[in-house]
């Protein structure tokens, strides 16, 4: 009885206290979800306040499949974040077991410090610098690249490299925390495996494919899924770097669902765009929590 | 006796390890060097900027981007701005997060690994499909354009990763500890208030600067949100350094070096927790 009366009040105190938590989100995340939702369904034009809010069923939709410029976006999207997050991983997981081959200490530490810093930037900033290197006439890219191999390029203003320059902002943002991931996984390995493989004769290149990376799966996983959820919804970076140009050729879907927010007043098609990436983003994670629940059993 | 083989051997490894560090200079070069530039294009003075061959270092530094950042830019208002939205967010979501990461911790549900994948999961809802609903209820309450308008929106995105940090602390902390205080004839409150704050409060501080970081670096809400520097943050005012009519290079570059110094700092204090918040919740799936 006591336990009972003991238990409930306990309860009650939990809900209490994530109440803040789920009105705050319901508010700013839940409810204008739904209403993106429902504004896929409608035409809403927010630069003719006269007209309402009409009901076009699938319409929106209808159209999504037939617009060029959303088919762009998403291969845009889909390309950088291909090319973006593979080079993450590589370079991340490559440099992780690099750091790891020099004993830790006050040195690793450092090195690991540096290499974490531009995780950290804000991505505006991280877009501007390299707007400056990038730069046809004054960046310091091309000056390099005209005196050693006598070539250079306006990497944002040509159409062919414009999504490759923004994607390697990108990289040069986020190896690092692959980097990091993987880094402190690599410090959950026991060195008795090691020592084991050492006693066996194992060579260099089974102990990396029979112990290492097994072990390390889990956390090159969750550096996937969050690389991946993070590059699909890029905004910023392109938003100053190349505002989606030249033309549309590094216009992601976040972008152009802006562009078609913010500049087309087109509320109803926007939404139907900005669904098409959460939608990824969810599907992702749900593959994510799948491999890591099959991997437990 | 050194014999051919073992010398071989020995030049084998020595070429390993030359290898090695030049892997790791390269890899270290790529991250600085660009970090290097904006820090030297900030301090150069005017014709410096614009040269060719590039001045790789500055022979005139100064600080006349810094002052026309400050004087013509009011680059002040703008840091004060993301600095009232930083801190009030932090203090928002560290509060309701500590509740919630108590609930989730401490009161027995059952449930408590579902309701915290419910509160990850809005995570992976993008803000570009809440961006446009968020203007629209702002506008219609008048909060378009100010402070409280925008640490709504980021208050309700930050917190989520603040409840991640805030449980993996709580989890740390032995529940015995609060049962033998309540045994001792400590108050509920009282358990929470002199037992479980003062052994979180590294976790609270840890989750505090994570989300200050976080509201830091935002561009989207705060470049859709607000439209005037009574409210704009420093990344809509640093985006706004490149026009159609071209770009002012220097005070971009001090505005750059001047916002990103904080956030240094304060990743520096929390570095060692990253890797932890990271992957502690993710990795039990």
């Amino acid at each position: 009885m006591q336990l009972g009366i003991r238990f409930s009040r306990k309860t009650l105190t939990g809900l209490a206290f994530l109440s803040p938590t789920f009105a705050l989100m319901g508010l700013i995340v839940g409810l204008p979800f739904c209403f993106a939702i429902y504004l896929s369904f409608h035409s809403y034009q927010l630069n003719k306040p006269s007209v309402r809010i009409v009901s076009v069923g699938f319409q929106n939709y209808q159209r999504l499949l037939i617009d060029p410029a959303f088919w762009n976006a998403l291969w845009n999207t889909t390309t950088l974040t291909v090319a973006a997050v593979g080079l993450q991983l590589l370079f991340g997981v490559s440099l992780a077991l690099l750091v790891a081959t020099f004993r830790r200490g006050r040195f690793t530490e450092a090195v690991r410090t540096i290499l974490i810093l531009p995780m950290m930037f804000t991505p505006v900033i991280v877009a501007i610098l390299w707007r400056m290197i990038y730069d046809a006439s004054y960046g310091p890219l091309n000056y390099l690249l005209r005196v050693w191999w006598g070539m250079s390029r306006n990497w944002l203003g040509n159409p062919t490299t414009s999504l490759w320059a923004v994607m390697q902002t990108d990289v040069w943002q986020h190896v690092g925390f692959v980097f990091l991931i993987t880094f402190a996984g690599l410090e959950t390995i026991p060195r008795e495996l090691y020592e084991a493989a050492d006693i066996d004769g194992a060579t260099a290149r089974q102990v990396l494919s029979k112990i290492t990376l097994p072990l390390l799966r889990p956390y090159i996983l969750i550096s996937l899924a969050l690389r991946t959820v993070d590059a699909f919804r890029i905004f910023d970076k392109v938003f100053v770097l190349t505002m989606g140009g030249p033309g549309t050729s590094s216009e992601t879907l976040s972008l152009y669902a802006y562009r078609v927010a913010f500049r087309s007043y087109d509320l109803g098609y926007s939404a139907t765009i900005s669904l098409t990436v959460a939608l990824v983003l969810l599907i992702v994670s749900g593959l994510y929590t799948g491999f890591i629940r099959s991997g437990k059993r | 006796m050194q014999t051919p083989a073992d010398r071989s051997a020995y030049w084998m490894r020595k070429t390993i390890v030359a290898c090695r560090w030049l892997a790791l200079i390269v890899a270290i070069a790529y991250t600085i060097a660009p970090v290097y530039w904006l820090l030297l294009t900030a301090i150069k003075e005017e014709g410096e900027i614009f040269r060719v061959p590039p001045v790789w270092l500055s022979t005139h530094p100064g600080l006349a981007n810094f002052s026309s950042a400050i004087t013509k830019s009011d680059f002040l208002r703008y840091a004060f701005n993301t600095v009232v939205v930083g801190t009030v967010v932090s203090t928002i979501t560290v509060c309701i997060g500590t509740l919630a990461g108590y609930a989730l911790t401490r009161c027995g549900f059952k449930r408590a690994e579902l309701i915290l994948m419910i509160i990850l999961l809005a995570q992976m809802i993008p803000s570009i499909s809440v961006v446009v609903p968020v203007f629209l209820m702002l506008k219609a309450v008048h909060l378009l354009n100010s402070l409280p308008g925008l640490v709504l929106a980021h208050s309700a995105y930050n917190l989520p990763f603040t409840i991640w940090i805030l449980k993996g602390f709580l989890d740390d902390i032995p529940q015995e500890l609060e049962e033998a205080a309540l045994v001792d004839g400590c108050s509920y409150f009282g358990s929470i208030v002199k037992i479980i704050l003062p052994l979180v409060a590294p976790g609270l501080v840890v989750a505090f600067i994570f989300s200050v970081i976080h509201s830091w670096n935002e561009f989207l809400f705060a470049v859709v949100l607000t439209y005037t520097k009574a409210s704009q943050t420093l990344p809509v005012m640093i985006a706004g350094f490149i026009s159609d009519k071209g770009i002012d290079w220097g005070p971009m570059s001090a505005s750059g070096s001047l916002a990103i110094l904080p956030i240094i700092v304060l990743s520096l204090l929390v570095q060692r927790h990253i890797a932890r918040g990271l992957t502690a919740g993710a990795l039990k799936g």
